[in-house]
């Protein structure tokens, strides 16, 4: 049984096949005696896979891969066939071919990404060896968090958290850290935004994605320096390869703030190497509410969309993508506050002041934020050598942000606009399996300018940055051993007035990093690996320069031009564990910082005719980040499956012997799941109820916020999921409440919790269908 | 397969990425000087005595660099006399600028979505209040125009406020402090005499 519900709860149905290379063979013959022949590959290891199920469409015999990948059968027609290959643990491939000759095809099948995140129990698949610890979310877990920001859909993976402010921003935390220490690749590329401010989130289209990677700890090596904390990768879903169209149409709407979220994308291909990609995505949300009240300003207004083209030419690969994503946030007004004595007079109030029904409306205070991304990549394999590859992108980002009043002007424009250029380059050589080496080198580019307009947050700055990086992989049998080294470099210069003098610094950072694993599989079910990896971060303008009050946080911050880059050492020990039965995956790690950049305060308060402001310096100390991070999952009985994450963090500053503030408190997750019979007419019902709760954060230094750390809090969340078979196509069906109890809370990481409490309960229905025609 | 479909696809989408491409010259290099920007930074206070109009004296608070840099340079003490009551004028000045520049206009037009609080720290002492037409369109006072009633001698401490409330001031009754953002906020001590 659990094989089977593995297999069809991966909802995935991607038809994704690449196509390694079409030979044809010279002999020209007509009538069904043609032959089709080829070898069958993992595409992560190269190897070649036996035990692949071949099926051709119209021919009852199934062609089963021999013991060194090969297949062959005799007595083809010369026409299309539709031919679909599948093995237990990969993505099914389905390919269009043309048979006029004796043909030759290969087939390269790639892991399936459905990992722990399917709500039933695999069996213990062939996986590949993961060095890193991660997690992923793809197929169902996907589904289920369609219409959420990135942020949010990435929080239900263990060890990853979410820094609010309020019920629209979401910015994701990993291992307990945030903004510029967690890397985006959105698509491959580095987004580049205004990511040092807390409320600024990812400017992404979740939309988009068919998997979201995240990779905990310090991974500076493979991507580039900031990624101290870790990283996040987003992947569209595989451009299709074969004749036709194919689709996808998601629906979504929430009650607690009316929002409706749709998205469509649609992929044709006029031959098999040649596919074009249109996609879009709109959101629309209202007020958020409380059990108790309503919260003022608290909309948000969405629409993106992308599109993409992908051309294989004999041994290239061409991708061309453009996507723009442009939203409207508001901010809640109640959080709008001039000094310390607002401050505080909204923490005594156990409701804000500012009172307000629904509505779809938004005023001020608000942000309007664009992101475009263009990418061009290159890819050509090289005999027998390798496969080379070349990005190339531009991104452009324009943030503005309207404060509630402008009380000195009458004009309608934004009090502060940051206007971001990126432009990225990448040329990378992965070399194929060479006695048992694996590995790839490569070269990194980034060339940025950031002007500002309206009230100084930050200075405008250039910057040019490069890095050269080589890794290296070896494996036999049952040990994985890799290493990998990293050089960079960094040029800053900003520009700004200081009492009327145009001020223009600049500044050099150079940094290597380096990272080592092992794995080893203890046996077919066990699996340990222990990682080192270094990372760096270099100061950003905003800890270099900022000098005013940072926008409702009532705090007067300092920046120090002094400041050293960031330098941590993650280290992490991870076992991972696939019976029949359990499944679990545990790592321990502790990720060390030197140079930690972050804001102390300063005595005494500064005075102003504002009023007198807490004043922060940005400072840095030895810090470091100790913790664990658990999953499990367990058939208790037929159709029941148990599962649990739990994630402990310490994170702690060692300079001045004082836990680190705004870290996540300690959590755990239960989950019950009724796997119920299937009927004619549903397919893959399952109920699924969850109990989450998150621990008060202890052992906060004295003074150093301005409230206490919240209560701890239960929430209870359920599910209620099925698939609905209408002509072929299957419409994925799924009906979740969030905090069923309604219950009044705050979070400890939401940075409008002196304001206001959480939302209340959600309903929340999804429809999402797969098209291919 | 003609190639005509190749290139008109791979045309489309070029065109889509030329054409939703922002035009993104940025000035780096001529950053807006934030010193040329108008902003609040020092608020004066007139009182006249009802009884003698030429008992007139000007209070100051003032930080012409504004947020941050130097500590405010001028803060007075608020002298007065002991049962006697003075009519009051607030002005809200840019001493940044060369000359100084009079905001206080731009906060009467905006009436509506300002109000100035008094709260002493000590009202057996001194007491605060509007002056009947210092309201706004809704009748909810402003407090460009104050009353103080100063009563008994000692040292006390007045505390101003400026809140912008913009659409949420009140629209009846003597508005509400805990409403929007503080705009200014200044502690004058205050020492009645006999």
């Amino acid at each position: 049984m659990p094989k089977i519900l593995a297999y069809i709860l991966c909802f995935q149905f991607i038809v994704y096949c690449n196509m390694s290379n079409a030979q044809v063979d010279s002999t020209h013959t007509h009538g069904c005696n043609l032959s089709l022949s080829g070898i069958v590959t993992d595409g992560e290891s190269g190897k070649a896979l036996p035990g692949v199920i071949i099926s051709i469409e119209g021919i009852e015999k199934k062609i089963i891969t021999e013991k060194n990948g090969h297949f062959h059968t005799k007595g083809i027609c010369g026409r299309v066939y539709k031919v679909r290959c599948t093995h237990a643990g990969y993505k099914p491939i389905e390919v269009s071919l043309t048979v006029q000759h004796h043909t030759v095809w290969n087939f390269v099948m790639h892991a399936d990404t459905c990992e722990q995140e399917s709500v039933i129990i695999k069996t213990p698949l062939r996986r590949e060896i993961i060095l890193q610890p991660k997690n992923i979310i793809a197929g169902d877990a996907l589904l289920r968090s369609r219409g959420l920001s990135l942020g949010e859909t990435v929080a239900q993976l263990p060890g990853v958290s979410v820094l609010q402010t309020g019920p629209t921003i979401f910015k994701p935390v990993v291992q307990g850290l945030y903004g510029q220490r967690v890397l985006l690749l959105n698509n491959g590329i580095r987004q580049e935004s205004q990511q040092w401010g807390a409320e600024h989130a990812p400017e992404t289209d979740p939309f988009l994605y068919s998997k979201i990677t995240v990779i905990k700890g310090a991974s500076s090596v493979r991507y580039g320096s900031d990624a101290i904390g870790g990283v996040i990768l987003t992947d569209p879903k595989p451009m299709r390869d074969s004749v036709g169209m194919s689709g996808e149409a998601s629906l979504a709407t929430f009650s607690n703030n009316g929002m409706a979220a749709a998205s469509a994308m649609i992929d044709y291909s006029p031959i098999n190497t040649l596919t074009l990609r249109l996609q879009g995505s709109l959101r629309k949300a209202g007020n958020s509410a409380t059990p108790h009240y309503v919260l003022d300003n608290t909309g948000l207004h969405e629409k993106n969309y992308s599109c993409a083209l992908s051309w294989f030419p004999k041994k290239n690969k061409v991708e061309i993508f453009h996507s723009k994503f442009h939203t409207k946030v508001g901010i809640f007004s109640g959080s709008h506050i001039g000094n310390l004595s607002d401050l505080q007079r909204a923490i005594a109030s156990d409701t804000p002041f500012v009172r307000s029904g629904f509505t779809y409306n938004i005023d001020r205070p608000y942000q309007l934020i664009t992101h475009e991304l263009s990418k061009i990549s290159w890819q050509r394999n090289i005999k027998r050598a390798g496969a080379l590859r070349i990005i190339l992108a531009r991104q452009y980002n324009d943030r503005r942000e309207y404060d509630s009043h402008s009380y000195l002007s009458n004009s309608n424009d934004a009090e502060l606009q940051l206007r971001i250029s990126t432009y990225t380059g990448q040329l990378s050589f992965d070399h194929f399996l060479y006695k048992n080496f694996r590995g790839s080198i490569g070269i990194q580019a980034i060339q940025q300018a950031n002007a500002y307009r309206g009230r100084f947050f930050i200075p405008n700055f250039k910057s040019l940055a490069a890095g050269i990086f080589a890794t290296e992989q070896w494996q036999h049998n049952h040990l994985l051993l890799e290493a990998g080294i990293r050089y960079d470099y960094k040029w800053l210069q900003a520009f700004y007035y200081e009492n009327n003098y145009l001020q223009h610094p600049q500044f050099t950072f150079q940094n290597i990093s380096g990272m080592a694993g092992v794995a080893y599989e203890l046996t077919d079910q066990l699996k340990v690996s222990v990682t080192t990896g270094s990372g760096f971060r270099t100061p950003h303008v905003s800890e270099l320069f900022s000098n005013g009050v940072h926008h409702g946080a009532a705090a007067y911050e300092i920046g120090n031009k002094n400041l050293k880059p960031e330098n941590a050492l993650h280290t992490a020990l991870a076992a991972q564990l696939y019976t029949k039965k359990l499944s679990s995956e545990v790592t321990l790690y502790h990720n060390h910082i030197d140079h930690y950049i972050y804001l102390s305060p300063r005595f005494p308060a500064t005075l102003t005719i504002r009023g007198a402001f807490p004043t922060f310096e940005y400072t840095q100390v030895n810090a470091s980040f100790t913790g664990a991070d658990l999953w499990l999952q367990d058939s208790i009985a037929k159709r029941w499956v148990y599962s649990a994450k739990a994630s402990v963090l310490r994170a702690y500053n060692h300079t001045d012997d004082a836990h680190l503030i705004l870290t996540p408190p300690a959590r755990h997750e239960h989950s019950v799941t009724f796997l119920m019979p299937e009927t004619k007419k549903i397919k893959h019902p399952y109920l699924q109820i969850s109990i989450t709760h998150v621990l008060k954060k202890y052992n906060l230094p004295d003074s150093s916020d301005y409230a206490p750390a919240p209560d701890a809090y239960y929430l209870l969340n359920a599910t209620a999921a099925m698939q609905w078979p209408v002509s072929k196509h299957n419409i994925n069906i799924h009906f979740t409440v969030n905090n069923i109890l309604n219950r009044a809370y705050r979070d400890y990481l939401d940075r409008f919790r002196y304001y206001m409490h959480a939302p209340g309960r959600n309903f929340i229905i999804r429809l999402n269908v797969f098209f291919n025609s | 397969m003609p190639m005509h479909i190749y290139r008109s696809l791979i045309m489309l989408v070029l065109m889509i990425v030329i054409w939703s491409c922002k035009k993104d010259k940025l000035d780096v290099e001529h950053p807006d000087n934030n010193n040329e920007q108008e902003t609040m930074t020092s608020l004066q206070i007139t009182l006249t005595n009802v009884s003698n109009n030429t008992d007139v004296s000007t209070f100051k608070f003032s930080d012409p660099d504004g947020m941050g840099g130097n500590p405010p340079v001028q803060s007075d003490t608020i002298k007065l006399k002991a049962n006697q009551i003075y009519n009051g004028t607030i002005k809200i000045l840019d001493e940044s600028k060369n000359p100084p520049v009079d905001i206080t206009p731009e906060i009467e037009r905006e009436a509506d979505g300002h109000q100035f609080f008094y709260t002493v720290s000590d009202s057996f002492m001194l007491t605060v209040g509007y002056a009947p037409d210092d309201k706004d369109r809704y009748g909810v006072p402003l407090g460009l125009k104050p009353i103080f009633e100063a009563k008994n001698a000692g040292v006390t401490s007045l505390k101003i406020t400026l809140k912008h409330q913009g659409k949420n001031k009140p629209r009846s009754g003597d508005g509400n402090i805990s409403i929007g953002a503080t705009d200014i906020e200044v502690s004058f001590p205050v020492r009645i005499i006999q």
